[in-house]
Order: structure tokens, then C-alpha cells, then sequence
């Protein structure tokens, strides 16, 4: 329930109640004054009439007292009467018949209506009924007199002064609620009022006001309303400024701490230092190097040839009284407080008058010294001292990672200086070393070709004169032939292989791809090693798979191989021992080419080695001497195809080497 | 008596080539380069030509072109110190007979007298 209806309800009450009892009050003293004035009339009519009638009651004139009973019933407030002896007796009713004449009648005001001596009075239903005695002159009760009155007329009265209080009431209670209204709403209008100011303040609308003109609590309570919205209004103005500068200095961080470079880090923090306090000009200083030394190196606008060249030390001038004292100095007007300033005559040329300086600081020590100038006096407040402060903090930052970042690329710029120049040397030793193996590979290329021409025509010669194609040779003269065929024969080989090997190393080998079954190569390298192997008395056997073992290489490089391993076993593998084949397509996709043979072996230190090349083992015991050049060969042109070649070897027990290949499918033959 | 002419630089391998063909019973010319083997051959055909490649004038690879265009009946035998297998199947495959790669066996030798003329020890 809103205050106004309380109050208009509790006024209204209060009338209410008020003007109700008045009113009932008024009425019933109104019909109270009515009947006793009416009582009084009546006792004074009825007195009168008791002096009319004494003496026609004393003379029992009854007819005259009939006439004179007639006649006062004529006033219409007299309803009935009746006179009696002094026994009770009716003499007279008033009526023409009188047939109340003679009977007694029961005392309508009592029994003792005979016997006092005062008018009485009673009344009813009926009305007022009224009587006294009658007295003659000398004092004599002769009779009563009894007179009915009606109470029309006063009832009539008592209404009508009824009605008329009412309406008064009625009245007044009007007037009281449009009292009561007006009252209300004098009250409940302002303080609607103030609470819809107060709801809009707490909304955030802090200009909203409570207009009241009012001298009274309300208008005092609008007046406080109205301070406390402005005085919000005021701390809100001041709080959005403190945040805008936090912002402002927030961005300024980013924008500076984002620069890696020094030079524009610089100009960007002075130029940025500049804007946030609105000065005139901005100036940087830093440390030189490592020393005592300050120097400008950034302003807002250009930096002067003088400022550039002006050097400071600790306590020397403004940036060097901050630099001593770590601390940030507002100067009101420098021409003042720096007069003894080495530098007077340098900062009023460059137009500083007032100035706030504030240090540079990272990681605990002084890099540098920030200031704003202006060519007024008195332009700077400790306001600006704090913001500069705070900038100086950001920037400080971003000028040592700047520093951080120089150093970082100097070093970088030599480093990568550096490596250029070794991959440039790199790039030509390698260069260099391409060449030398080409010409080694074309040196070794012409060679064996250039010694094998002059050898066709030894061996040709040896051959055929061995053939005895000129003539028969003597026992002797055979045997040294013999011998130097033997020698002409390995040195071939030796030059065969070493081509070989250059050409494979040279990547020059010429490879005639097909696909075969490796069994088919096994075969006929068995058979044609087959005399050699007879000769010496070693069994050779051959292991092969049902199907399968397909490879694709060139098929006369795999004969080579094979050629040389089982030539090698069945050299080192004595009278009545084994040289087997083996021969297996194994998962996954590979086919294996296994020699192993029964001879006396190869000492585990030199297994490792004798994949090199020229190397041989234990070449006493061999019955001719190979190229040393064979396995490493072998060795090549199964990786050249994709394989692996090994050897497992223990002493006295044989030797076995494999190989494996990649196996291909019958559909890729051809 | 077939006529074979031997083309070489070598005068050596020449004069042994001509030792062993002429005791194998064929009748042989001699030339050291491409040039004058042409000459050789436009003066007389022979039955069968020995030619070695690298020579200098002309070398063997231009003279076996010519002649393989002037005369493809003759067969050609090429003598080779470069032991790949590739110049022997590529020479091959453009229509020479034999290959022989130096130095060589004399049963290599022999091997190719028989297949490409049809030559038998101690017959002919």
C-alpha cells in the first residue's frame, strides 16, 4: 500500500470518526433541548388551561368546560384531555359525546397524580402526556387536568435538526478527504519524486535531480539526494578519466612493447609520452654503453644538434639530479631552480622552462631519464609526474628488449655471416670434391682403358705363342710363359674390377633391368664353376624354391655376384668339402641368396674388413691371388638393386654369405 | 681363303691379329684408322672386318656406320678395350656380329671365328 493511500485512508479515518461523533453528539443534545423546551411549552399550555378551567370545574359548568376542552383542541398538538374531580373522576373529555364522564380512569401518570401537587409529565408511544391539579384561588385543589400532546411536530423537529447535522457531517467529511488529498499528495508527490530520482541514480544516470522548491525534511532530503548524485557524479567523472589514463598508458605499453627495433621504440615512446601529458615537447636520454655517461638520443619533433651533443653525468643538470636521485623531479620553471645547471644556456635555447623528469629504470638500475618540456612556467603537476612515471615504466621495458633485440641480431647478422662463408667454403670444397671424384672416376676409366690396350698385345703374344702357333717352346721356356700368363690374367681382373668400382662409385654403371628367377642365375653360375670345383674335389649342391624368387636387376651384375662368392667358396673350401646354394623367397618380399661353404673360415677380427677394398684374407693360403676387389664389388651392385650382402663366419667351421633382394611378382616380368 | 681386314690403331694388336688370322688360314689386310679403312674396303670387300673403336682420323664408330650403309652384307666384329656390357649391346643391336673385348681369351677368339664365319680349327 503506497504511503499516499495510508495517509489519505488514516486522514479520512480520523475525519471520519471525528465528524461521526460530533455529529451523533449534536443530534442528541439537539433532540434533547427539543423535548425539554416542548415539555416546558406543554406544562405552561397545560398551567393555563388549569387557570381557564378552575372555575368551571368549581362551578361544574360542565358545559363550558366542554366548550373551553373543544376549543383548545383546536391547536393541533393537543391530541386529547380530559379533566377530573379531585376524587379521579371524569368531569369533561373535550369530545361532544363526553362519554368519558363519570368513569374512573386509570391513572395515566400514576395513582398519585391526585395527590401532588406539581404538573408531571410522561412520555410514550402515544405522545406527552401532561398532568397537574386544579387549584381554586384560595388555594384549593378541586381536580386534575390531564393533556395529551402530540409528538409530531417535535419528532418532526428532532428530524429535520437530525437531517441538518447529518448533512454537516456529510459535509465536513467532504471537505476533510479533499483536505486529506491535497494533504497526501503535498506529502507523496515529492517523495515519489525523490524515490524516482533515487532509482535513476542507482541506475547509473547520475545527472538526474530532485526539483523541489521546499523548505521543509522533503526539501532538505531532495537537497542531500542532490549532493549525493552530483557528488557520484563527480567520483564517476574522475574514476572514467583514471581509467581512460589506464587505458591510454595500457596501449601506449602495447604499441611500444611491440617494437623490436630501438631507433623507432625510441621515437614512438617520446612521441606517445608527448600526446598523454599534452606537452610541447618530449626528450629521451640513455645510458652509453656500460659508463657514468647519459646521452639524448630521441625527441619529440627532431633532436637538435646541440641536445645530440650533449652529453651528462649523474647530478649534472635536470636528467642528471634524476639520474643521482632516482627519483622523478617536477621543475616549475627551470630558469629558477637550474641556475647553476651546466646546461642553463642549452635548455633555454631548446625553449624549457617547466618540466617534469622522471628515471628509466630496469632491473634495478638507471637506463635512461624521460622528459616533457614546456616553454611556460608552472605547466606541470605531480598529476603528470605519476603518468610519466608510468609510461616510464612500459618504456623502460621495451627500450631493454629493444637493446636485448640489437644485440640478439648483431649477433645473429655474425652468425649467419659466419656460416655463409662456411657453407660458401663448404660448397666449394664440396664442388672441389664432385670434381675430384669425377676425374678420379674418368682417371681410373682412362687408364684401364690405356693398360689394357698395351695388355691385349702381351696376353695376344703370351697366348699365342703358348698356342705354339710359332713354334714349339722349350719345357722351361712354357713354364715362365706359363707364369707370366698367370700374371698378365690377374692384372686384367685388377683392372677389370677397379673399373668396376669406379664406375659403380661414379654412378655411371649401366644396368640392363630385368626379371628372373634367381634360381635360373644359380644355375648356370653353378655349372660354369662346376670344372673348377671338380678339379678341387668340392661338392656343390643347390637348394631352390618350388616357385617364386623372381628379382629385377640386371641379370649379369647378380651373375657377377654369384660368380664371386661361389668362386671364392670353392677357392677356400679344401679337397672333399661343400659349397652349397640355397635359395628362399621369405617374407616380407624379399628374396634370399644364401653361399655357404665348409672351408677353414675367417678370423672374427677381419670379417669386419674384408668388404673393404684390396683386402684379403690370409692371401698366402689362397692357390691364386684375386683383385681384393671382388667382394667389395659384390657388395655394391646388391645395394646398388636394393639388397644387402653379409657374411657370418667361424673359424674351421666355413663361411656363409647371403644376399637379399627385393622379390617381384610374375606380372611385373619383363 | 677369306679375306678379313683388321682395323686398329695399335700397330701391335695389328701385327699379332694378323699372326694368329693368318696361321687360322684367312687372308688379311690391315688398317689403323676409319679413313683408311673405307679406302681398304672400296677397293676390295672383304669377307669380314675386326674394328676397333677408339682410333684417331676417323673413329670406329663413324666407319662402322659408312660401312654397315655401303656394304651391310660384310660382317663387322668389334674390338673394344671398354669391358661394359652396354658397348657390346649397343653395337649389337645396330648390326655388328661379335664383340670382342680386350684383352681376349684365344678361345674367344676362336669362338667368334667360328660363329661369325663358319671357321673350324685346322678346316678352311
Amino acid at each position: 500500500m503506497t504511503l499516499r493511500i495510508k495517509l489519505l485512508s488514516y486522514t479520512f479515518c480520523v475525519i471520519l470518526m471525528v465528524g461521526g461523533a460530533i455529529s451523533l453528539y449534536a443530534i442528541a443534545q439537539g433532540r434533547h433541548y427539543v423535548l425539554t423546551t416542548f415539555q416546558g411549552e406543554c406544562h405552561d399550555t397545560a398551567a393555563m388551561m388549569a387557570e381557564l378551567v378552575a372555575n368551571d370545574v368549581y362551578v361544574l359548568n360542565l358545559l363550558s368546560l366542554r366548550n373551553r376542552l373543544a376549543n383548545m383542541r383546536i391547536n393541533p398538538t393537543i391530541r386529547y384531555t380530559y379533566i377530573m374531580d379531585a376524587d379521579g373522576v371524569v368531569l369533561a373529555d373535550g369530545t361532544q359525546a363526553n362519554i368519558l364522564r363519570d368513569q374512573r380512569l386509570p391513572a395515566a401518570l400514576g395513582a398519585d397524580l391526585l395527590q401532588r401537587e406539581v404538573w408531571l409529565s410522561r412520555i410514550d408511544a402515544g405522545g406527552l402526556t401532561v398532568g397537574g391539579p386544579l387549584w381554586l384561588s384560595d388555594g384549593h385543589r378541586i381536580g386534575s387536568l390531564v393533556v395529551g400532546f402530540s409528538l409530531d411536530r417535535v419528532n418532526r423537529l428532532v428530524h429535520e435538526a437530525t437531517h441538518a447535522s447529518l448533512y454537516l457531517t456529510l459535509t465536513c467529511l467532504g471537505i476533510g478527504a479533499c483536505l486529506a488529498f491535497w494533504v497526501s499528495t503535498r506529502v507523496s508527490r515529492p517523495i515519489a519524486a525523490m524515490v524516482h530520482a533515487a532509482r535513476a541514480i542507482g541506475a547509473g544516470d547520475l545527472t538526474t535531480r530532485v526539483h523541489l522548491q521546499r523548505r521543509d525534511e522533503l526539501g532538505r532530503l531532495a537537497e542531500a539526494i542532490n549532493g549525493m548524485a552530483a557528488g557520484l557524479e563527480q567520483g564517476q567523472a574522475m574514476l572514467h578519466g583514471k581509467i581512460a589514463e589506464t587505458q591510454a598508458l595500457y596501449e601506449i605499453g602495447q604499441e611500444i612493447t611491440a617494437q623490436v627495433v630501438l631507433g623507432p621504440t625510441l621515437q614512438l615512446i617520446v612521441e606517445r609520452a608527448c600526446s598523454l601529458l599534452q606537452a610541447e615537447r618530449c626528450l629521451l636520454a640513455l645510458r652509453r654503453g656500460e659508463g657514468q655517461s647519459f646521452a639524448f638520443q630521441a625527441s619529440s619533433g627532431t633532436l637538435t644538434e646541440e641536445l645530440a651533443r650533449l652529453h651528462f653525468r649523474p647530478g649534472e643538470g635536470l636528467s642528471g639530479h634524476v639520474v643521482l636521485t632516482a627519483a622523478p623531479q617536477v621543475v616549475d620553471d627551470y630558469l629558477q631552480d637550474y641556475r647553476e645547471s651546466p646546461f642553463l644556456a642549452t635548455a633555454a635555447m631548446a625553449g624549457i622552462r617547466s618540466a617534469v623528469a622522471v628515471p628509466l629504470r630496469a632491473r634495478g638500475t638507471i637506463i635512461g631519464v624521460l622528459m616533457v618540456t614546456s616553454r611556460v612556467p608552472h605547466q606541470f603537476g605531480s598529476d603528470d609526474q605519476q603518468r610519466l612515471s608510468a609510461l616510464a615504466d612500459q618504456a623502460a621495458i621495451a627500450i631493454e628488449n629493444a637493446q636485448l633485440y640489437e644485440a640478439v641480431r648483431q649477433h645473429a647478422a655474425v652468425l649467419a655471416a659466419e656460416v655463409e662463408t662456411r657453407t660458401r667454403e663448404l660448397q666449394a670444397s664440396n664442388a672441389r670434391l664432385k670434381e675430384l671424384d669425377r676425374l678420379k672416376s674418368e682417371f681410373v676409366s682412362d687408364v684401364s682403358h690405356e693398360l689394357r690396350t698395351p695388355l691385349t698385345s702381351i696376353k695376344g703374344y703370351i697366348d699365342y705363342l703358348l698356342e705354339g702357333i710359332v713354334g714349339e717352346l722349350s719345357p722351361p721356356q712354357h713354364d715362365f710363359l706359363t707364369r707370366v700368363q698367370g700374371n698378365i690374367d690377374r692384372l686384367v681382373r685388377l683392372i677389370t674390377n677397379l673399373l668396376d668400382l669406379a664406375r659403380i662409385e661414379a654412378g655411371q654403371v649401366d644396368t640392363h633391368l630385368v626379371t628372373f628367377a634367381m634360381a635360373e642365375v644359380a644355375t648356370e653360375v653353378l655349372e660354369t664353376l662346376r670344372p673348377l670345383a671338380v678339379d678341387k674335389g668340392v661338392a656343390l649342391g643347390l637348394d631352390i624354391p618350388e616357385r617364386g624368387g623372381l628379382v629385377r636387376a640386371d641379370r649379369d651384375h647378380l651373375a657377377q655376384v654369384l660368380l664371386n662368392l661361389l668362386h671364392n667358396a670353392v677357392k677356400f673350401t679344401p679337397i672333399g668339402g661343400k659349397v652349397r646354394v640355397r635359395i628362399e623367397a621369405r617374407p616380407p618380399g624379399e628374396v634370399l641368396t644364401v653361399v655357404q661353404d665348409t672351408g677353414e673360415g675367417i678370423p672374427a677380427e677381419e670379417l669386419a674388413r674384408i668388404f673393404d677394398q684390396f683386402y684379403q684374407v690370409n692371401p698366402a693360403s689362397a692357390p691364386t691371388r684375386g683383385s681384393g676387389l671382388g667382394l667389395t664389388i659384390a657388395k655394391k651392385l646388391v645395394e646398388l638393386y636394393g639388397g644387402h650382402l653379409w657374411v657370418t663366419s667361424q673359424l674351421g667351421q666355413g663361411s656363409t654369405f647371403g644376399f637379399t633382394l627385393p622379390a617381384v611378382g610374375m606380372e611385373a616380368n619383363g | 681363303m677369306k679375306r678379313l681386314l683388321v682395323v686398329d690403331d695399335d700397330p701391335d694388336i695389328l701385327r699379332l691379329l694378323k699372326a694368329i688370322l693368318e696361321a687360322y688360314q684367312f687372308a688379311v689386310e690391315l688398317a689403323s684408322n676409319g679413313r683408311e679403312a673405307l679406302d681398304r674396303v672400296r677397293a676390295m670387300v672383304p669377307d669380314g672386318i675386326f674394328l676397333d673403336l677408339r682410333m684417331p682420323v676417323m673413329d670406329g664408330y663413324e666407319a662402322f656406320d659408312i660401312l654397315r650403309r655401303e656394304h651391310p652384307g660384310v660382317p663387322i666384329i668389334i674390338i673394344t678395350a671398354s669391358n661394359t656390357g652396354d658397348v657390346s649391346r649397343h653395337m649389337r643391336a645396330r648390326g655388328a656380329r661379335g664383340c670382342l673385348v680386350k684383352p681376349f681369351d684365344p678361345q674367344v677368339l676362336r669362338t667368334t671365328l667360328r660363329e661369325a664365319f663358319g671357321w673350324t680349327p685346322g678346316g678352311a
